[in-house]
């Protein structure tokens, strides 16, 4: 398989890495990286790209009015089940008061990562 | 009238203010920190995607998570915050008069730091013709509709500018739901960083269109219909004959961001042409003696932890100068800079022990090294590297650098 | 059906000048305006220069009623609570033939009977306007050249018209007019209404109402300028009135300080589509070419704002303004080819109309009742500190600020709201409190604004729209919840 060109997205370095590609498509050898936090970025990019998510999530205060709740993943995800997530925030609504951190989705789509709440509330 | 007196008068309650603000206090000042908006946190609060904090937490914070640990740090102070008040005049003896729902009041100071941000860019200054129908606004207003007021201010984009706010508001609505039809760039190179054009264009399969800008926006029915795009020259003027009708319902605009200093300028500020921001020396102290300036106000940064940082030299600068230090231990050094360096900030050095210069290339710069010259002598030459538009660059100048400069130090890009 | 005696079709400045001069007779009135706001059309792109008289050729009617409506705003502007600043003005020239066409203006302006006029050369301009360019040598001084804010005037005449009686029908463009016994019948989307009198102040579409009430006299083609407004820190404040050498249809590219302390350049002249009120690229380069060879360092990147508007030219009128009955429809009265100076005019014309009413025999017995002041609204950014601070205690909505640019308060925003006609869009607003007027064009305020109008309104800021129909600006909730 083709070699496969990509900017790193760990930090803002953005370094532009080389990853050499087996049949099955997995990273054999990649070159270009800073560090080694960038390697296996890349040799995660050829597979299964992975993306926290942020969005925000209906919040209703203790008077009762609406608001948005800034929320985010605790981590990053498989960039392919984003869709199904958004799907699932726009209908679901969270009570105050919340703190920073708080789990608002205990283990999103059977990934293991949560949705949390990015700021008190 | 209310009258109050502190040692450090911080305006604004984003970054830099808060940043400012919390490194004032820890310098032993009596802090105020006035805030027009209901809460602390400034533009953080919209900005709900993360890339903030690597620098000052060493983790990818979203936004509002890197206001929230200011908030946090500033609840532990006794620093007076003042919410819902917005500032109408600093005066040159740094009187500063403000109003909220009580009243006018007045916040006499010894030390003012200015931290009150950024704007941006309009139709009106880009001056884009066409009809004028609801649908045309800029990134920050519908990165508010979208975050903050639970609205969808359109259901078709076109964005135009290539900037981080651009590009991660392209993503933004992506994930929302809405079309983004195309970015537009009326420079031949991205305006926002690298990640930004990977993580908000490419995971959306959005397409990014250099030297292309909006010529025309076509209105029907009191809202956008279509914008025309044309392709410009190295001028950047239109090229006839490569217009391009694009339908949509909404423009988005993230055409550049304007520091703004109407406060200042009526404090007597004197302003630089180049950043739009004050004229600082390396205290970040303004031309007004003990009114200091940091953040997006003082110049337009693009990473918040760059703003944290400068605020909090600004904010112990200013308690220093209210408790009648001072940290300027030289004659001054002028900075100058050479094209391609579009500015410095600093633009004057007082200090012999170490001084932060930041600056900003106009163009992207391949291969090339910095060379810092002064009275024709060089004092320091920089690896050959890649030097672009979107990322702040920092030189650090060490004391033996600064004990040998004379009146004046210039930096300089050598392309080789 | 509801009956009026008269039926103004129109509601910019003349439709409103014109009601509240009637509104002072024993009359029933209504006033029908296609758009949501009053002053929506060439009323509001529109210099508002209210000119000293000296400019219209002399013997015609915008000549007589020129030296007169301008000697009425400074009463007016009293009586109404409206901002009129009298800055003088310059028609500069730069050669020995501009001096020759400066004094056959002077002559023009002395024969129309304006006051005042000197020609000066040399250092005298620029001992009364300092910024004017260095290379001008000759000019004509016209001392008394005034300025309003167009749409505030209009507004002034519109609500004190309200307040004596005069009902304005707002998103009621008229689509039909049938002669009855008694007089018409007018069709607006609510339905029928009944006038004895119609005075046709349609602006560029006033050709259009009279076919449509079988009066094809006229035609009326649509002269566009662009205009364009600079930020109040732009460097340049608070200057005299700077007109070129005119040409033969236009006074050319004027560059005026407005009565909020804008820079305003205005405008072009080019026949266009009578609906076509976009801007243009090649307007906008004529007005800053136009601008810099008035002021030199004027800093064109200060712009906050470009737009442009549709001035009605009678074909075959000279252009001149067409205001007389029809000669067609009895009852039907023109007031057409309103171009410039038409707002320096509006109050001229209005009385000029009841004249022409009274000698058509329309019965009209002064009222005894009629209010002839209006109260201006709160300008929180005009009042000193104390008055600030007292205005906030007795109501703390004058407290919050909404637009920060231009200083309006969410209380002056509320205010607006309950102001009759009561303003429905975010346009209209603007032009009552100058929220999202200045640098930032309401990049900050537009959320604060139609949340308040919303919460006034009893209604979501999705059904608010900016101005003309349709113009939507959020539609759905983005996060529904459960």
């Amino acid at each position: 398989m083709n070699p496969k060109e990509l900017v790193c997205t760990v930090c803002p370095n953005s370094c532009n890495v080389t990853v050499e590609r087996n049949g099955k498509g997995e990273a054999v050898k990649v070159t270009g990286n800073r560090c080694p936090r960038g390697e296996a970025f890349a040799k995660q990019e050829v597979t299964c790209p992975m993306r926290v998510i942020t969005s925000t999530v209906l919040l209703r205060g203790e008077d009762g009015r609406e608001a948005l709740l800034p929320v985010r993943s605790s981590e990053a995800f498989a960039l392919s089940k984003h869709a199904r997530t958004m799907e699932l925030l726009r209908h679901m609504t969270v009570r105050a008061p919340v703190k920073m951190g708080d789990i608002v989705v205990r283990n999103v789509l059977d990934t293991g990562v949560d949705i949390i709440a990015s700021c008190d509330s | 009238m209310n009258e109050f007196l502190f040692d450090v008068v911080v305006i604004g309650g984003g970054p830099a203010g808060m940043a400012a603000a919390i490194e004032a206090r820890k310098n032993g000042a009596s802090v105020a920190l006035v805030e027009r908006n209901p809460r602390l946190g400034g533009i953080l609060l919209q900005c709900i995607h993360s890339g903030f904090g690597l620098k000052c937490f060493k983790q990818e914070l979203t936004g509002p998570e890197y206001a929230q640990r200011f908030i946090n740090q500033l609840d532990e102070t006794d620093i007076q915050v003042f919410l819902s008040t917005m500032v109408l005049q600093i005066t040159k003896d740094k009187k500063v008069v403000c109003m909220n729902e009580k009243g006018i009041s007045v916040l006499n100071a010894k030390a003012v730091v200015l931290a009150m941000g950024c704007r941006e860019r309009t139709r009106g200054e880009i001056k884009i013709p066409g009809d004028r129908c609801a649908g045309v606004l800029t990134a920050g207003l519908a990165q508010h509709y979208i975050n903050i007021d639970n609205y969808c201010p359109g259901h078709k984009f076109v964005i135009l500018g290539s900037g981080d706010i651009g590009l991660i508001m392209a993503r933004r609505l992506s994930l929302e739901g809405m079309t983004v039809q195309g970015v537009y760039e009326l420079m031949p190179y991205p305006n926002g960083l690298t990640r930004n054009i990977k993580n908000c264009l490419e995971d959306f399969g959005i397409p990014l269109h250099l030297s292309t800008t909006v010529t025309r926006v076509i209105g029907k029915n009191g809202r956008v219909a279509a914008v025309e795009v044309t392709k410009v020259d190295e001028k950047l003027q239109p090229v006839e004959g490569t217009s391009e009708i694009v339908p949509c319902d909404t423009l988005l605009l993230s055409v550049g961001l304007v520091p703004e200093n109407e406060l200042s300028s009526g404090a007597g500020v004197a302003l630089s042409p180049r950043t739009h921001g004050a004229v600082v020396n390396d205290s970040l102290q303004t031309s007004v003696p003990g009114i200091f300036a940091c953040g997006n106000v003082l110049h337009v940064h693009d990473l918040a932890d760059n703003v944290t940082a400068e605020a909090q030299h600004a904010g112990a600068c200013a308690a220093v100068f209210a408790k009648g230090g001072s940290r300027e231990d030289g004659a001054a050094i002028a900075v100058n800079c050479e094209d391609p360096i579009g500015y410095t900030v600093p633009s004057t050095i007082c200090s012999r022990e170490k001084a932060s210069v930041l600056f900003r290339v106009r163009r992207p710069v391949e291969n090339a090294r910095m060379v810092v010259t002064s009275e024709g002598n060089v004092l320091l030459q920089g690896k050959l590297r890649k030097y672009i538009p979107s990322i702040m660059e920092e030189l650090v100048l060490p004391s033996a650098i600064l004990q040998k400069a004379g009146s004046e130090i210039t930096l300089q890009i050598e392309s080789v | 059906m509801q009956q009026y005696d008269i039926i103004l079709i129109g509601g910019g400045i003349m439709g409103c000048s014109i009601a509240r001069e009637l509104s002072k007779y024993k009359l029933k009135i209504a006033v029908c305006e296609a758009a949501a706001d009053v002053a929506s059309g060439t009323t509001k792109a529109n210099g508002g220069l209210i000119h000293a008289g000296d400019d219209p050729i002399p013997g015609t009617l915008k000549a007589f009623l020129n030296s007169k409506g301008c000697l009425m705003y400074p009463i007016l502007s009293e009586k109404l609570g409206f901002r009129f600043h009298k800055r003088g003005s310059m028609v500069v020239g730069f050669t020995e033939d501009d001096l020759a066409v400066l004094k056959t203006l002077l002559e023009r302006g002395r024969l129309n009977g304006a006051p005042d006029l000197e020609l000066i050369s040399g250092d005298r301009i620029f001992e009364l306007e300092p910024e004017t360019n260095r290379k001008a040598k000759y000019a004509l001084y016209t001392p008394h050249t005034g300025i309003v804010d167009p749409f505030e005037v209009a507004i002034a005449f519109c609500e004190n018209a309200v307040a004596n009686g005069v009902q304005f029908h707002l998103s009621s463009p008229v689509t039909a007019i049938r002669k009855t016994d008694g007089g018409f019948a007018v069709t607006i989307p609510k339905g029928e209404l009944n006038g004895k009198y119609i005075i046709n102040c349609a602006g560029v579409h006033a050709d259009d109402v009279a076919r449509l009430a079988g009066a094809d006299e006229f035609t009326i083609q649509a002269r566009h300028g662009d205009l364009l407004v600079m930020d109040k820190n732009c460097g340049v404040k608070d200057v005299m009135t700077l007109y070129p050498i005119p040409k033969p249809d236009t006074k050319g590219v004027v560059l005026m300080s407005t009565v909020s302390g804008n820079i305003l350049v205005g405008s072009t002249a080019v026949m266009m589509e009578k609906d076509d009120i976009a801007s243009y690229r090649e307007g906008i380069d004529e007005l800053i070419a136009g601008a810099n060879k008035l002021i030199e360092r004027l800093d064109i990147r200060k712009v906050i704002r470009t737009f442009a508007g549709n001035r009605a030219v009678v074909v075959g009128n000279n252009n001149d303004f067409y205001i007389r009955p029809s000669q067609k429809v009895a009852g039907l009265f023109h007031v057409a080819g309103i171009q410039s100076p038409g707002i320096a005019c509006a109050p001229a014309v209005a009385a000029y109309v009841v004249q022409m009413l009274k000698g058509c025999g329309v019965p009209m017995e002064e009222k005894k009742n009629f209010i002839d002041t209006r109260k201006a609204p709160v300008d929180f950014s005009s009042l000193s500190t104390e008055e600030q601070d007292e205005l906030i205690h007795r109501n703390s909505a004058y407290g919050r600020i909404v637009c920060r640019c231009e200083c309006v308060t969410e209380g002056e925003i509320i205010d607006a709201m309950h102001r009759n006609p009561q303003p429905t869009t975010v346009d209209a607003i603007k032009r009552r409190t100058r929220a999202g007027m200045g640098r930032c064009q309401s990049g900050f305020c537009q959320q604060k604004v139609l949340s308040i109008m919303a919460k006034e309104l009893g209604c979501s800021p999705t059904e608010i729209e900016l101005g003309a129909k349709g113009s939507q600006i959020v539609y759905s909730k983005l996060k529904e919840g459960c």
